[in-house]
């Protein structure tokens, strides 16, 4: 068995209601046990290190504490890219800086020594064994699935702390993709920043980030963007009405009610749909998607689904 | 009895200015040994040198100190001075009061003092000199030059010329190197292989040089003047003296292998000529992917051939040996594999992002396209291109530190070339400077944005495709504003580094490299195309990115000594060499590893040892002609039997000792 | 302190020298932010350069860098603009010149950390929204997120959130603490 301590973040509680519940379902089969930080508080990102560089490290610094003390032999993982960045970063500084070592122990009332690494899900799905793992638990493969694998920018970089060696173009999740019998796309934003750091402060500003990654993959041929992280999740998702209402707007010439969005959503055709990657792995292991609760999608995830799988040892499954 | 003379020169103001060149001559005449002190304005002058040999005849000197310059600048012009009189040259020091004084200090007292005390230890190490002769060694009267690139051609052509034997090293199964491939040459526009080729035909016509292709250096033994190389004559598998080039057997040819020389963007067959005008126009096998000499299937290219036994399965690679007096290092550059460091421009995986070199071949009428310019992924012709400057170059973190020197022009070129062959074509140069320090050059430049080339100032921060095409994305940075073109084709100028194997080579002759492996020339600017080894020579790329016209200009010049070197029957070398005291040395060869010159071996000599008369005992020498004196094999020394004449350790330590008086 | 000392100090924290940008504008060039920024990464060492720490402290550059860090990784000189922007921000916000948008956020976040310890969506966005005079931003997804109980008013507050209040208090004061002398260890 395989473990490691776990730091859910605030999204597993309430956005990512579906990611939360594949991850439970695939680190369950393949045996992987995720030991929950007690007590864990909110990393801080993505606003705590905005105003001072204490509270961006010391926020996160209190669950690691934690886990350094209760959990001495256990790595620790997350599986959101803003929480990853925030505690790989405190781990890297007070290992690299005997004063913010100091800072941080002051604050948060506890030593912390950082003897532990800190990983995001695709370090820790990607080892060989685990896919071997992996392979062994997928009982339907995905046809014809085009996927756009989307890393984030935080899970990557930056690379002194994260250690990623290909920072433009990573490979990890696309091989992950490819056990589901998914085909992943080359396309040019990977590890493009979608801006969700933002999403509420400077929204105006953020918008093109997020339409651009999304437009990027449907034009290099992608059926679904797969994701490593609830917030570009979030972000890639819940606007993807609005983007379209507005790609209509600049071709009309002439901007629409924007709370039009509720009452008439989008053709199918110009949204996509955002799974993450663990919900692809879920449903290639067999989940069903009432189970996995894929219905809290912000864009309706039939696209994917109605692609149907492989016809590999039996007839063609269903859901 | 010494009878030191010693003369302060104010260098114009250069030294007087800062120290006080009468206070130091008068100092200099209260020390020990000295008989005569004066100062003048210019020492190096004719009447400076003048008042030099008139005071050693009238006060009978026998022991000079210079205060001047550097050694570096002007000890050789005093030597020189010297051999009028009868002073033996080396009984002269130089106390370099100007570099490591007035230049470097404020004026005042101290810096008059600083100059005393370099005098007197110059007066002191003067007075311990001994007269050094030199001696002559012999020169073997040919040159190889090493590199059939255009700099190995001209160097080559230049000194067989002048009447020496010259012979030319190829590795490739043609000479002709990167400067064939192009297509056309700024800023003059003439066709590459117009102005290259009848070179190449040259070389091979030239009664003075033997030219060797698909042929390597092995090994280097010698010293300068008398060099013996072993060559390793590759394998060809074609008698090259009964072939006829026919190239039936080049069609007839069944296994198919991408060309290198077209960049991947043509195959060709196993055996091949690199290009249609090769020089030996004669075709090799190429043994890593013939049939026939792989696996023993096939044999086409001999049943085919019209030249009873011309082709040959059973050739073998020969090594010989062959005496060189001089060597030239012409082993010219490539271009970085950029796709291994730019992950941000696609790391290689559009097929329509191509590099400079490549565009050469896409745009050169004898290339795969024959000269249309079709982009490589459909064969459609691109109507906007975007150029990409300074990639891998001026990049320290992923890339070299160093600018490439050529790409502005040949961007400039390729831009030209682009809007010239398509009509309606639109290009746009990404660029950081535009640097165009040559003749004609910055009116090239000129002329290209006349051409209608828009350049955009900001460095491409990535490549990516749209599903479409390709987009280039980047700061247009004097609009500040950022922008992205949508291309069909992107060339990217990439750096230059130094060829493959060229650090071996370089090793194999005892020069050295810099940081960035390009061979490192004996002096920046005084000795550009010198190594630090005595009788090797560099031309063209390999000391550094260079485009043609100077890549020419350095081959003659490399040429010009080595006619130097050659014309002379045998040659002076330096005495400031190391010297083995034989009864101090214990034979441990701590020395030997330690020669950067390999001018120490080991050998084992018979001599009197106590009552044994015949004994028999190993003991380090040195080779007087490739030791150069840099004095390490005297630090490595355990029993002190190393001296390095002219900088014994007595005549060192009595300098440091003056110091401290 | 002079403006020109206080850019030096803050170059040195984010080990960043201006020599090393040659203005190439690769960083701008790839800015997932820069249409949006008044001042572009490139422009922030521009600034650095010729020493207007004043342009830099008031641009929306330092409020608007999302952190991504691509600037830094394609930067030829390894020139880490996003540290000299984040000590810059810090800089700002001792001087007290804040982009409004982010000050409301970032107080508000702070605040909702305070009560739960965890990011409450409802409470973050909610209050933002009101405190920023923007009532209609993302409301437009608000009743599918509702509808499925992906948000609600329902606190995940954590145990020891009184505790965390202490922690976040004394994170807050830091620079005070450390300048008090017998606190002081490097």
């Amino acid at each position: 068995m395989i473990r490691y301590a776990y730091f859910p973040g605030c999204a597993s509680e309430s956005t990512a209601l579906s990611t939360t519940l594949a991850n439970n379902f695939v680190f369950g089969r393949i045996g992987i046990d995720l030991v929950e930080i007690k007590d864990w508080n909110c990393c801080g990102a993505t606003s705590a290190h905005t105003l001072s560089e204490p509270l961006g490290l010391a926020l996160p610094a209190r669950s690691l504490a934690w886990a350094e003390k209760n959990l001495p032999e256990l790595d620790v993982v997350t599986g959101c890219a803003s929480c990853y960045a925030r505690l790989k970063l405190t781990n890297y500084r007070v290992r690299q800086d005997e004063s913010a070592r100091y800072m941080v122990e002051k604050i948060i009332e506890a030593p912390y020594e950082a003897k532990r690494e800190v990983y995001n899900f695709l370090d820790i799905l990607s080892p060989a064994d685990v896919r071997g793992r992996i392979e062994e638990q997928i009982v339907r493969r995905f046809k014809n699935l085009k996927a756009a694998c989307y890393y984030g920018c935080l899970n990557i970089r930056p690379a002194e702390v994260t250690g990623a060696k290909d920072r433009e173009n990573p490979q990890a999740m696309d091989e992950l993709a490819r056990l589901t019998g998914a085909e992943p796309v080359d396309w040019g934003f990977k590890t493009e920043c979608c801006g969700a750091a933002h999403q509420n402060d400077a929204a105006f500003e953020t918008r093109p980030l997020a339409r651009r990654i999304l437009e990027n993959a449907r034009a290099c041929g992608a059926d679904v963007i797969l994701t490593a992280c609830p917030m570009c999740q979030l972000n890639l998702e819940m606007r993807q009405a609005e983007y379209a209402r507005k790609r209509k707007d600049e071709k009309r010439g002439k901007a629409s009610f924007p709370l039009l969005d509720v009452v008439l959503p989008p053709p199918e055709k110009e949204t996509i749909p955002v799974l993450s990657i663990t919900e692809l792995l879920a449903l290639s292991m067999g989940a069903g998607s009432g189970r996995l609760r894929l219905d809290v999608h912000h864009v309706p995830v039939s696209g994917v689904l109605s692609k149907g799988f492989r016809d590999e040892n039996e007839s063609e499954v269903m859901i | 009895m010494s009878k030191i003379g010693v003369f302060v020169c104010h260098c114009g103001t250069n030294i007087s200015s800062v120290v006080d060149v009468y206070k130091v001559a008068e100092a200099a005449a209260q020390m020990p040994g000295v008989s005569y002190a004066a100062e003048y304005k210019y020492m190096c002058s004719e009447p400076g040198q003048q008042m030099i040999l008139d005071a050693i005849k009238e006060h009978g000197l026998n022991r000079i100190v210079i205060a001047a310059c550097s050694p570096r600048m002007h000890e050789t012009t005093f030597r020189k001075m010297l051999k009028k009189s009868k002073i033996n040259e080396y009984l002269l020091e130089i106390a370099n009061i100007r570099e490591q004084d007035a230049w470097v200090h404020p004026p005042g007292e101290e810096a008059t003092e600083k100059a005393i005390d370099l005098v007197r230890m110059a007066v002191a190490k003067v007075a311990k000199n001994e007269p050094l002769k030199s001696s002559l060694i012999p020169i073997t009267k040919k040159a190889l030059v090493v590199g059939g690139g255009i700099a190995g051609i001209q160097a080559a052509l230049d000194i067989a010329d002048a009447g020496h034997e010259v012979v030319l090293l190829e590795r490739e199964p043609s000479i002709g190197g990167r400067m064939v491939m192009l297509d056309k040459t700024f800023p003059t526009l003439d066709c590459s292989a117009c102005i290259s080729t009848p070179k190449m035909v040259d070389v091979s016509a030239h009664p003075n040089i033997k030219l060797l292709t698909y042929a390597e250096v092995a090994a280097v033994k010698g010293y300068i003047g008398n060099f013996t190389v072993t060559i390793r004559q590759k394998a060809k598998y074609v008698n090259q003296d009964i072939c006829t080039g026919c190239g039936i057997c080049e069609d007839k040819c069944p296994k198919k292998v991408t060309s290198e020389f077209n960049k991947g963007l043509s195959d060709r067959p196993a055996i091949y000529k690199l290009f249609p005008q090769a020089v030996p126009a004669k075709p090799v096998i190429d043994r890593e992917t013939c049939l026939m000499l792989q696996n023993g299937k096939c044999g086409i290219c001999a049943k085919v051939c019209p030249v009873e036994g011309c082709i040959d399965y059973e050739a073998k690679d020969v090594e010989y040996d062959e005496d060189f007096g001089a060597v030239i290092l012409a082993t010219g550059y490539k271009l970085v594999d950029w796709g291994g460091m730019y992950d941000e421009y696609g790391a290689g995986r559009y097929p329509d992002v191509i590099d400079g070199l490549t565009f050469e071949r896409l745009v050169n009428a004898s290339g795969p396209t024959e000269g249309h310019i079709q982009r490589p992924s459909d064969g459609k012709e691109p109507k906007t291109v975007v150029i990409v400057k300074c990639v891998g170059s001026r990049d320290p973190k992923k890339g070299k530190p160093y600018c490439s020197r050529a790409c502005c022009m040949y961007a400039a070129k390729h831009a030209h070339q682009i809007l010239d062959k398509i009509h309606g074509a639109r290009v746009f140069i990404f660029y950081i400077d535009v640097r165009t320090p040559g003749k004609n050059y910055e009116e090239f430049y000129d002329q290209t944005r006349k051409d209608g080339a828009v350049y955009v100032r900001g460095r491409v921060s990535r490549i990516y495709s749209d599903g479409e095409g390709l987009v280039c994305q980047g700061e247009d940075t004097l609009l500040n504003k950022q922008v992205r073109v949508k291309a069909d084709l992107v060339v990217l100028e990439t750096a230059m580094e130094p060829n493959e194997g060229a650090g071996e080579l370089t090793g194999l002759f005892g020069a050295s490299r810099d940081v960035n492996g390009w061979i490192q020339e004996a002096h920046p600017k005084l000795r550009p195309v010198e190594t630090q080894v005595g009788g090797v020579f560099l031309a063209g790329a390999c000391q550094g990115p260079k485009d043609i016209p100077d890549t020419v200009a350095q081959a003659s010049a490399a040429a010009a000594k080595v006619i130097g070197l050659l014309n002379q029957d045998e040659m002076e070398t330096s005495p400031m060499i190391a010297a083995i005291d034989e009864s101090k040395c214990s034979g441990c060869g701590a020395c030997e590893p330690i020669c950067p010159y390999r001018a120490i071996t080991l050998e084992t000599i018979r001599s009197r040892e106590g009552r044994f008369t015949n004994a028999e005992r190993v003991i380090a020498k040195v080779n007087a002609g490739l030791c150069q004196g840099c004095g390490a094999c005297t630090v490595a020394c355990r029993t002190g039997a190393i001296d390095l004449l002219g900088f014994r350790n007595a005549q060192i330590l009595t300098e440091v000792d003056a110091l401290w008086q | 302190m002079t403006d020109q000392e206080t850019l030096q100090e803050l170059m040195d924290k984010a080990d960043v020298r201006q020599y090393d940008c040659y203005q190439c504008g690769k960083c701008s060039g790839g800015c997932p932010m820069a249409d949006a920024m008044d001042l572009k990464p490139r422009g922030v060492m521009r600034c650095a350069q010729v020493g207007s720490l004043n342009r830099i402290l008031n641009s929306n550059t330092i409020w608007l860098c999302t952190g991504c860090y691509a600037c830094v990784d394609r930067c030829p000189h390894d020139v880490n603009v996003p540290a000299l922007i984040e000590e810059a921000r810090y800089e700002a916000a001792r001087r007290g010149i804040w982009r409004r948008d982010s000050e409301v956020l970032n107080k508000v976040f702070v605040a909702n950390l305070k009560m739960f310890g965890r990011n409450h969506e409802m409470v973050l966005a909610g209050l933002y929204n009101v405190l920023a005079l923007k009532p209609a931003q993302d409301a437009q997804s608000v009743p599918h997120m509702m509808s499925k109980k992906l948000i609600g008013i329902r606190p995940h507050s954590i145990k020891e959130n009184g505790e965390l209040a202490k922690l976040i208090e004394r994170a807050e004061s830091w620079d005070k603490l450390a300048s008090a002398p017998q606190e002081v260890k490097k």
